[in-house]
């Protein structure tokens, strides 16, 4: 049993600091609704799976516009969701595959892990890590 | 990564963010405009270390539409623009590199295959803010008039179905106090609903691409729009269901009106009558067309069938029209195109019980 945390009922300034990016979240402005972390996941991975691989957007580079979501890491509830994706996206920008890398991982994730964001139409939901928190190691490539 | 093209020392034109039309892990797709209001189009490349590369090419409001309407592909967006030539942009967030490439130059490598329609999905949230109407075949300033007014009128009476108070309380104004009675009944009813809509969500023309294929935009209230595109497509989808209950309807209001009008009936008479008559087909078709909170339709009409009836069946003729414009290619809502139907919402029955 989870329980929705929805933006607004949270403190912003001092509850962030569970996260591994509270600062920078707390900086940008209202989080999204989001629940503590649970079921099945799926994220887009190299193949061996890299450091960057589990790093947020807003680690990576310097983006022309921050969102919290920058500050989060992307996955899906099982592998034909982001598999259906990745292939969408890829046909557009086909340079994706190397950057974003074309092998699957695979978790079962729990609420020590951090929080995410409710799981969408396409099965496509954020991951907000919390402080000193390994989520590669959640991870299994497939 | 490599460099591309005719090295430049800035890009030529100043550039200001629309919005992003694809997100993941990033911005994917960009829209931009310039203070002349040309719509450019910046789409993800490539990315080296802190660099990422950016293509940047000019298209024009129809293309675009087009684009968001999943009739063309972003390859088609590059390969049939006009200017023949596009941007490449390499930037690390404080320093940009440009350089002018040809179209014939631009690399297999980073090229959009057949398939790659725009995904809304990536859209981030929010919605979109414009409805695009794709123009095709030969139509006339009357046409556009008629393709205005309905979607005006479908897109306020959806308003109107919502208990939004602004909306409620203007039309509980007027609406309660209308006889249903004279000529033009149902354009006086619509006109009622399009006026009670707040100035701020009303769907405003914001451009007009005039040919054939042409483009009408409108800005637009997201959740008001999304709703009338998942009515087109309700009605597209119909497999019987809503026809059968708007002829049944149709049917009993005339019946209903006959019965009336011979000999003298007194209020509670025709109360009675009317709610026998038309209670059941009203709430029919309330129920096929998907209408979230239809009990809202009968606090506005003060429980009467007979009017609530009517409202009821102006407004499935209302999109029988923009569904059949639609289905004949004359004019095709983008968001339609997307096939977003309506999610099945609870249904609350059309009843005085249920207010």
């Amino acid at each position: 049993m989870t329980t929705a945390v929805s933006a607004g009922e949270i403190d912003e300034g001092d509850s962030l600091c569970r996260f591994k990016y509270g600062n920078e979240l707390a900086s940008i402005g209202p989080m999204p609704p989001i629940q503590p972390a649970g079921g099945t996941a799926c994220r887009i991975v190299h193949n061996p799976i890299l450091a960057k691989d589990f790093l947020p957007q807003a680690k990576l580079r310097e983006l022309d516009t921050v969102t919290c979501s920058s500050w989060a890491l992307s996955m899906f509830k099982n592998h034909n969701a982001a598999k259906k994706k990745l292939d969408s996206m890829v046909s557009r920008h086909p340079k994706l595959r190397e950057s974003l890398g074309d092998h699957f991982a695979h978790a079962i994730l729990h609420a020590a892990l951090g929080e995410m964001t409710q799981t969408n139409k396409n099965r496509h939901f954020e991951l907000f890590e919390y402080v000193d928190v390994d989520v590669q190691a959640a991870f299994k490539l497939v | 990564m490599d460099s591309l093209g005719y090295e430049l020392k800035e890009l030529p034109v100043q550039l200001e963010r629309v919005r992003v039309l694809e997100y993941f892990e990033g911005d994917r797709l960009v829209q931009l405009k310039s203070p002349q209001g040309e719509i450019y189009l910046k789409s993800w490349l490539d990315e080296h270390e802190q660099w990422t590369r950016w293509l940047l090419f000019r298209c024009t409001s129809a293309a675009l539409g087009r684009f968001i309407a999943g009739v063309w592909t972003l390859r088609d967006l590059l390969e049939k623009h006009d200017d023949g030539v596009a941007y490449i942009v390499d930037s690390n967030g404080r320093e940009e590199h440009v350089s002018l490439i040809m179209a014939k130059d631009f690399p297999d490598s980073y090229m959009p295959t057949a398939e790659s329609y725009y995904d809304a999905d990536l859209a981030p949230e929010g919605g979109e803010q414009v409805e695009r109407i794709l123009l095709d075949g030969f139509w006339s300033v009357e046409f556009l008039s008629t393709l205005d007014r309905k979607y005006r009128q479908v897109y306020a009476a959806l308003a109107a179905f919502l208990s939004d108070t602004v909306t409620q309380a203007r039309l509980a104004t007027h609406l309660s106090k209308y006889r249903f009675k004279g000529g033009w009944i149902h354009v006086k009813v619509f006109d009622l609903l399009v006026g009670a809509l707040p100035k701020e969500v009303k769907p405003k023309v914001i451009a007009f691409h005039y040919a054939s294929p042409g483009v009408l935009e409108y800005r637009v209230e997201p959740s008001l729009a999304s709703r009338v595109s998942g009515a087109v497509h309700n009605l597209l989808e119909d497999d019987g269901t809503i026809k059968e209950a708007y002829r049944e309807l149709h049917k009993q209001l005339g019946e209903f009106s006959d019965w009336a009008a011979t000999g003298t009936h007194d209020e509670a008479e025709l109360e009675r009558e009317q709610r026998r008559m038309l209670r059941q087909p009203s709430e029919d078709l309330a129920e096929a067309l998907k209408l979230e909170q239809p009990s809202v339709i009968w606090q506005l009409t003060n429980g009467n069938y007979y009017n609530a009836g009517h409202i009821l069946a102006s407004y499935y003729r209302r999109i029988e029209t923009l569904v059949d414009l639609h289905s004949q290619g004359d004019a095709r809502i983008s968001s339609v195109l997307q096939a977003k139907p309506l999610i099945d919402e609870p249904h609350i029955p059309l009843s005085v019980e249920a207010d």
